[in-house]
């Protein structure tokens, strides 16, 4: 039986993960431009795939944080939102272990340095142990999914 | 499973909203981008690129246009300025570029030709400078997209104030 407290953390943790990604997808639709040139700057991707994924990136980022928070989907959203944080980390720290001058533009384009990358890194780490938690959690308190009988705790 | 099918309906809608906003975003971007050029400064394309509407050259036609009297202009910073420029460049750092100063303008209206660069192929202050200017009513301001990092590799001299 789980406790009172601990659904309404599971629910704060939900609405927090879910606030954070809408948040980040905003700048990034705002300004593809930017958005572009950082994720070339990170020196990943091949040059024909930057663009593809400066567009379709924030869409995803926006999409699931804004169902994360409705609770619709939200598996599945919380399932997206940690595979991207996945990414975030290993490209971070990929580029900060070979000594790579870049802009991480995590949050916003305005912080670059080194030492903002690896608090990046540091608040990523944060932020995909809480989607394992909303993951491991048995069922999600609050949500459309509930209300529709979506999420019956099964994988 | 169940899980793996909701993340996929996820991305979809994701990619199919980052499409759509793009589409109308007034900074939209093509699929692919203009990363890999033979020569010139990497960028998105797509509206509002700053490097569209600027002519681009190489070392050796900077080179050559400074024999003919050619004002040349740093768009970097103040610090980078000061540890090293082209010599005769005048500092124009972004809080200038921002807002020019009517003496840059007066300066580059009256000279034979303008010159931009910044540290590398890789920035875009020059670009933006030069549109700056076009904006000011100075056109067919030159870009060095080797910038400054192409200049000390070949060897060219280097003013500093330190």
């Amino acid at each position: 039986m789980r406790t009172a407290a601990g659904r309404l953390f599971d629910t704060c943790l939900r609405l927090f993960l879910g606030g954070l990604f809408v948040y980040a997808s905003i700048h990034k639709i705002q300004d593809p431009q930017a958005f572009a040139r950082i994720i070339y700057g990170y020196r990943i991707l091949p040059a024909e795939l930057v663009n593809a994924a400066a567009i379709i990136l924030p869409g995803v980022e926006l999409v699931a944080g804004a169902l994360l928070i409705a609770g619709l989907l939200s598996r599945g959203a919380t399932l997206v939102i940690a595979a991207c944080l996945a990414v975030f980390i290993a490209a971070l720290a990929f580029n900060i272990a070979r000594g790579l001058e870049f802009d991480c533009g995590c949050l916003s384009f305005a912080a670059s340095r080194r030492g903002a990358a690896v608090d990046l890194l540091i608040r990523d780490i944060l932020f995909l142990a809480m989607a394992a938690r909303l993951l491991a959690a048995p069922r999600l308190p609050c949500t459309l999914d509930r209300l529709l009988g979506l999420d019956r705790g099964r994988r | 499973m169940r899980w793996i099918g909701q993340a996929a309906v996820v991305i979809a809608l994701g990619a199919l909203a980052g499409m759509l906003s793009n589409s109308v975003s007034p900074r939209r971007i093509p699929l692919v981008g203009e990363w890999r050029k033979a020569y010139g400064v990497p960028s998105p394309g797509g509206a509002g690129d700053p490097t569209r509407g600027n002519v681009e050259i190489g070392l050796g036609e900077t080179a050559r246009l400074l024999g003919e009297g050619a004002l040349i202009l740093d768009a970097r910073t103040a610090d980078r300025h000061a540890e090293g420029h082209i010599p005769g460049a005048l500092p124009v750092p972004e809080t200038r570029w921002r807002n020019l100063p009517p003496d840059i303008v007066d300066a580059a209206a009256h000279a034979p030709v303008v010159i931009a660069y910044c540290e590398s192929m890789e920035c875009d202050e020059a670009h933006l400078l030069a549109t700056a200017l076009r904006h000011a009513g100075v056109g067919g301001v030159r870009v060095f997209a080797g910038g400054m990092a192409e200049w000390r590799a070949e060897g060219r001299p280097v003013e500093s104030w330190r």
